[in-house]
C-alpha cells in the first residue's frame, strides 16, 4: 500500500513537471526564398465578396479634409489630399560579362521607359510627377516662343516655374541574360526591379511605399519556342536574333511594361484611397473625395465605422468617383448589428454619422479591370 | 377669380423657389443655405454669396416675405423686422454690409455649402462717411534745422545772414536725404545694398552740394525759431523752413542725370547690348565707342543635353577696371533646344520679363550713382617731372580742384603720376588742371594728351 502510495506521488511529480516545461514558443516558420516571376494583385470586385472577406485593409488614412486649401500650390502638409511631388529616375545597372546575347543586352536604352514610367504613375494620382522629358518641354517652348513672343512666354515662365520636388522615385532594375540548351538553344531574360522613395537632400531613403522587389521573366512575355534559336558550329544560324539589339530590345520592353503594370498594383496597395463617407441612402454611399483623392472607377472599397481608435467593417461597396467626390453602391452589407442598424436607418432616408463617429471607405488594392483598361 | 389665379401663381412661384426659401430658426434669426461646386475657399466664398443673392431676392420680393409670415407665424417684432428690411432693400441698400454670421462649411457632394444667418433685429451698418485711409503725399516737407556762420566782410554778409544761409542748405540737404532713400527703395532689388552706407551718405553731399545754389527757389518758406551767439563773433540760428518736393526732386534728379550719366560704351552680343542701349538713350546717357566707363554683357550658354539655358551678367565698370555695378540673370527661367539662333532667342525672352529687365535698369542705375557717390570716374593724370617746379604741393593743389576727390600722388619714372575722381567730363578736367597747375609750373604746360577718355597725359 505505501509503495503504491509512493509511485502515485512519484507519477503525480513527474506529471507536473512535465505540465511546467510548455516547450519553445513557435512564432516563426521556416520558408523557401523564391525567384519566382511576381504577380499582379489586383482586388476582386465587390459583386464577389463574402461576409468574411469584409475586412478593413492595411493603411487606411482617417484624416479629414477640415486642414485642407484645396489649392495644390499651396496645400497644408496635414490635408491628406497633398500628395507628394515628385521625379521619377530609371536607373539601369550596366550589364557586365561577355558570352552570348550580352552586348544586345547591353545596348538597352531606358529613356523612353522612364517616360512610361511617369505616364503610368500619374494617373494613379498617388504622387504629382514633374516630367524628366527635357527635350520635349524645350521644343514646345519653343513653338510657343515663336507662335505667342518672347514677352508672354517668359512672363509664363516666370509665373509658373517647375515644381520642387519633395522626393524622387527611384527605379533600378537589374538585367540578366543565360542561354540554354546547345545546337538548339533559347534565351532567358530576367529583369529585376526595386523602387525607392528618397529625399534627395537628406538623403533618406523612406520606408513607405514599400514595393519590394519585381522580377519578370522572358517567359512571361514570350512563349519560350519565340525564343529559341539554332547554333550549327558554334555560330548563329536561325531562330531568335539574341545578337541584335532591336529584338533584344523588345522583350525587355515587354518585361519591363510588365514590371511597371505590377509595380502600379501594388503601389495601389501600399497607398489605398480613403475617404469619409458623408451619408448613406438606401445603398447608396456619398464620399468626400473622388479623383483628387487618387480614387480609381470600379474602386472596390470597405466602408467601416471608425470610433476610438477601433475600426468595425459595414460593407463592402462599389465605387466611382467624381472630380471632387465619389459615390458608391453598398454591394454587400456585413453581417453584425451595426451595420444592421445602419442598414436600416438608410433605408428609411439619408443616414449621417455623428456624435464622435466616422464611417470612412478604403480601396482594397487596385481596381478589378484596371489592368485590363489601362495597361 | 382673376385674384385667386394670381394667388395661386404666388404659391407656385414660391414653391418652384423652395430650395431658396429661408428657414426661419427658432430664435427669429433669417438662415439660408448656399452651395457652390468645388471645394476651397473660392467654392466657399462662392457658396455665401450665392446664399446672400437668394437672401437679397427673398428680401426684394413683397410676395415672399408675406407668404412666409403667414405661414410661419412670426410675432410682431420678427415681421417689423422683416419689413423694414424689405423697405431698406427697396430702397437700395447693399446686403453685403449687412453683419451675417456664415457657418463653417459643410461637404455635400461635389459641392461645398454655408449657411448665413442673418440675427434677428440687425439692420444694415450706416455708410460709414469718415473716408479714412492712408494718408496722401503732401507737396511740402517742414523741416527744423540749425545753421551756424561768422560774418564775411568780403561779400559784406553778416554772421547771422550766413548762419541762416548755412541753415537752408542745410534744410535742402535733409529733404534731398529723404528723397534719395525713396528713390532707392524704389530701386532696389532684392537688399537695401545702398542705404545707410558710406556711399549713400556720400551721394547725399554731392547732390546737396550741388543744390545749395539753388535752395532759394526750393524753400517754399521759412522762420527763426531761435538764434544765439556763438565763438568768434558767430551766430547759431534754428529755423523751421518749408520745402517744396516737387522742384526738389526735379532739381535732384537733374543733377543726378547731368553728373550720373557719363557716356559709356556698351560691350557684348547685339541682342544683349540692343535693349541697354535702349535703356540708356531713354535716360539720357550717351553711348560711345571711346568711353570712360562701360558696360558689358557677357553671355554664355549652358548644354543640358539638347536644351540650353542663358547666363546673362552684366558688368558696369570704368577703365581702370573699378567696378560699380553687376547683375545676373535666373539662368533656370527658361531652357530652349539647341539651334543656331538659340543665345538671341534666350536673350530676347530674358530680357522680356518685367522683372528682370528691372532689376536690370535698377542695377544700372544703382551703378551711376554709386559712380556718382565716390565722387566721379577715376582719372589718371601723368605730369612730366620737368613741368613741375613745386611738386611738393602738386597733391594739395589737386584736393582743392572744385568736384575732384581721392586724390593719391606718386611717381612713375620721369613722371609724376596722380589718380583721383573728379565729377565732370575729362576735358572740363583738363582746362581745370591747366589753371590750378599755373602757380607750380615750371614754365607755361604743354598741351594734353587725353587717352582711352581718362588718362590726361602733359608730356
Amino acid at each position: 500500500m505505501k509503495k503504491f502510495a509512493h509511485a502515485t506521488i512519484l507519477g503525480l511529480t513527474v506529471t507536473m513537471l512535465a505540465a511546467c516545461q510548455s516547450g519553445p514558443a513557435r512564432q516563426t516558420a521556416d520558408t523557401m526564398v523564391s525567384n519566382r516571376a511576381s504577380s499582379a494583385t489586383v482586388a476582386r470586385s465587390a459583386y464577389e465578396f463574402e461576409d468574411a472577406d469584409i475586412k478593413v485593409p492595411a493603411y487606411f488614412d482617417t484624416q479629414g479634409l477640415q486642414n485642407c486649401t484645396f489649392d495644390p500650390a499651396s496645400e497644408n502638409d496635414r490635408c491628406p489630399l497633398k500628395k507628394p511631388v515628385v521625379r521619377m529616375y530609371f536607373s539601369g545597372t550596366d550589364v557586365g560579362g561577355e558570352g552570348q546575347g550580352v552586348d544586345a543586352l547591353r545596348e538597352y536604352d531606358d529613356g523612353q521607359l522612364l517616360f512610361m514610367l511617369e505616364n503610368q504613375f500619374a494617373g494613379i494620382n498617388r504622387f504629382r510627377i514633374i516630367t524628366q522629358d527635357d527635350d520635349l518641354i524645350a521644343e514646345e517652348k519653343q513653338t510657343y516662343l515663336e507662335q505667342q513672343g518672347a514677352v508672354d512666354l517668359a512672363t509664363r515662365a516666370a509665373t509658373e516655374r517647375v515644381l520642387k520636388p519633395d522626393f524622387i522615385v527611384k527605379l533600378d532594375t537589374l538585367r540578366t541574360v543565360k542561354s540554354e540548351g546547345s545546337i538548339t538553344g533559347w534565351m532567358d531574360y530576367t529583369l529585376e526591379m526595386t523602387t525607392a522613395t528618397l529625399n534627395p537632400f537628406t538623403r533618406e531613403l523612406m520606408s513607405h511605399p514599400n514595393l519590394g522587389k519585381i522580377r519578370v521573366k522572358s517567359e512571361d512575355v514570350r512563349d519560350r519556342s519565340e525564343l529559341k534559336y539554332v547554333m550549327v558550329n558554334n555560330r548563329y544560324t536561325t531562330g531568335f536574333r539574341y545578337h541584335d539589339a532591336a529584338h533584344v530590345n523588345a522583350v525587355i520592353n515587354d518585361m519591363a511594361s510588365r514590371g511597371i503594370d505590377i509595380l502600379l498594383t501594388r503601389m495601389l496597395s501600399e497607398m489605398p484611397a480613403t475617404a469619409q463617407v458623408l451619408g448613406i441612402k438606401g445603398n447608396q454611399i456619398s464620399l468626400d473625395r473622388g479623383q483628387n483623392a487618387g480614387v480609381l472607377p470600379n474602386e472596390t472599397m470597405i466602408v467601416f465605422q471608425y470610433e476610438a481608435g477601433f475600426v468595425e467593417p459595414i460593407g463592402v461597396a462599389h465605387v466611382n468617383p467624381s472630380r471632387n467626390s465619389a459615390n458608391g453602391e453598398i454591394i454587400r452589407w456585413k453581417s453584425s448589428p451595426l451595420a444592421n442598424d445602419i442598414e436600416d436607418q438608410a433605408a428609411s432616408g439619408i443616414f449621417r454619422p455623428r456624435n464622435g463617429t466616422k464611417i470612412f471607405a478604403v480601396s482594397v488594392g487596385t481596381p478589378a479591370g484596371f489592368l485590363e483598361s489601362r495597361t | 377669380m382673376k385674384l385667386k389665379q394670381s394667388l395661386a401663381m404666388a404659391v407656385l412661384l414660391a414653391n418652384s423657389h423652395a430650395m431658396a426659401m429661408p428657414s426661419f430658426m427658432t430664435g427669429g434669426d433669417l438662415s439660408i443655405e448656399g452651395c457652390a461646386y468645388g471645394r476651397g475657399s473660392h467654392a466657399v466664398e462662392g457658396a455665401t454669396a450665392n446664399a446672400m443673392q437668394e437672401l437679397a431676392s427673398f428680401l426684394s420680393s413683397p410676395k415672399m416675405i408675406n407668404e412666409s409670415t403667414a405661414r410661419e407665424e412670426l410675432d410682431s417684432a420678427t415681421s417689423e423686422w422683416l419689413l423694414e428690411l424689405r423697405e431698406m432693400s427697396v430702397e437700395g441698400f447693399q446686403l453685403q454690409q449687412m453683419p451675417v454670421v456664415t457657418s463653417s462649411p459643410r461637404i455635400q457632394g461635389n459641392d461645398t455649402c454655408v449657411t448665413v444667418t442673418l440675427a434677428q433685429g440687425t439692420l444694415p451698418a450706416g455708410q460709414n462717411s469718415n473716408e479714412g485711409g492712408w494718408e496722401s503725399g503732401t507737396p511740402d516737407v517742414t523741416v527744423t534745422v540749425t545753421g551756424e556762420g561768422w560774418p564775411d566782410n568780403d561779400q559784406g554778409l553778416t554772421a547771422r545772414n550766413q548762419a541762416e544761409l548755412d541753415a537752408l542748405k542745410r534744410a535742402v540737404s535733409q529733404v534731398v536725404g529723404v528723397w534719395l532713400t525713396q528713390q532707392r527703395a524704389q530701386f532696389s532689388t532684392m537688399e537695401e545694398r545702398a542705404s545707410g552706407n558710406s556711399s549713400s551718405i556720400a551721394l547725399n553731399d554731392l547732390v546737396s552740394q550741388q543744390l545749395h545754389t539753388r535752395s532759394e527757389g526750393l524753400v517754399k518758406e521759412w522762420s527763426t525759431l531761435d538764434s544765439r551767439d556763438i565763438e568768434r563773433g558767430g551766430v547759431e540760428v534754428t529755423i523751421q523752413a518749408v520745402v517744396e518736393k516737387q522742384p526738389l526732386a526735379a532739381a535732384a534728379n537733374d543733377i543726378l542725370t547731368a553728373i550720373g550719366s557719363p557716356r559709356v560704351a556698351v560691350i557684348g552680343p547685339e541682342a544683349a547690348t540692343r535693349p541697354l542701349k535702349a535703356w540708356l538713350n531713354e535716360n539720357g546717357v550717351e553711348v560711345s565707342k571711346n568711353a570712360s566707363l562701360r558696360i558689358m554683357a557677357d553671355t554664355r550658354l549652358k548644354s543640358i543635353g539638347n536644351t540650353r539655358q542663358l547666363g546673362l551678367a552684366v558688368t558696369v565698370e570704368d577703365l581702370s577696371g573699378q567696378q560699380y555695378g553687376f547683375w545676373r540673370n535666373e539662368p533656370s527661367l527658361i531652357a530652349l533646344p539647341a539651334s543656331d539662333t538659340v543665345q538671341a532667342d534666350l536673350i530676347d525672352v530674358h530680357l522680356a520679363l518685367p522683372e528682370q529687365e528691372e532689376s536690370l535698369k535698377a542695377e544700372l542705375q544703382q551703378a551711376f550713382q554709386a559712380m556718382v557717390a565716390q565722387g566721379g570716374l577715376l582719372r589718371e593724370i601723368r605730369l612730366r617731372k620737368n613741368l613741375l617746379r613745386e611738386p611738393d604741393k602738386l597733391q594739395a593743389l589737386l584736393g582743392t580742384l572744385g568736384g575732384a576727390r581721392d586724390v593719391s600722388v606718386g611717381t612713375d619714372g620721369n613722371y609724376y603720376h596722380a589718380s583721383m575722381r573728379y565729377s565732370g567730363a575729362t576735358g572740363d578736367l583738363v582746362s581745370a588742371l591747366r589753371q590750378s597747375l599755373r602757380p607750380i609750373a615750371a614754365g607755361s604746360l604743354p598741351q594734353a594728351n587725353i587717352s582711352n577718355g581718362y588718362e590726361i597725359t602733359f608730356n
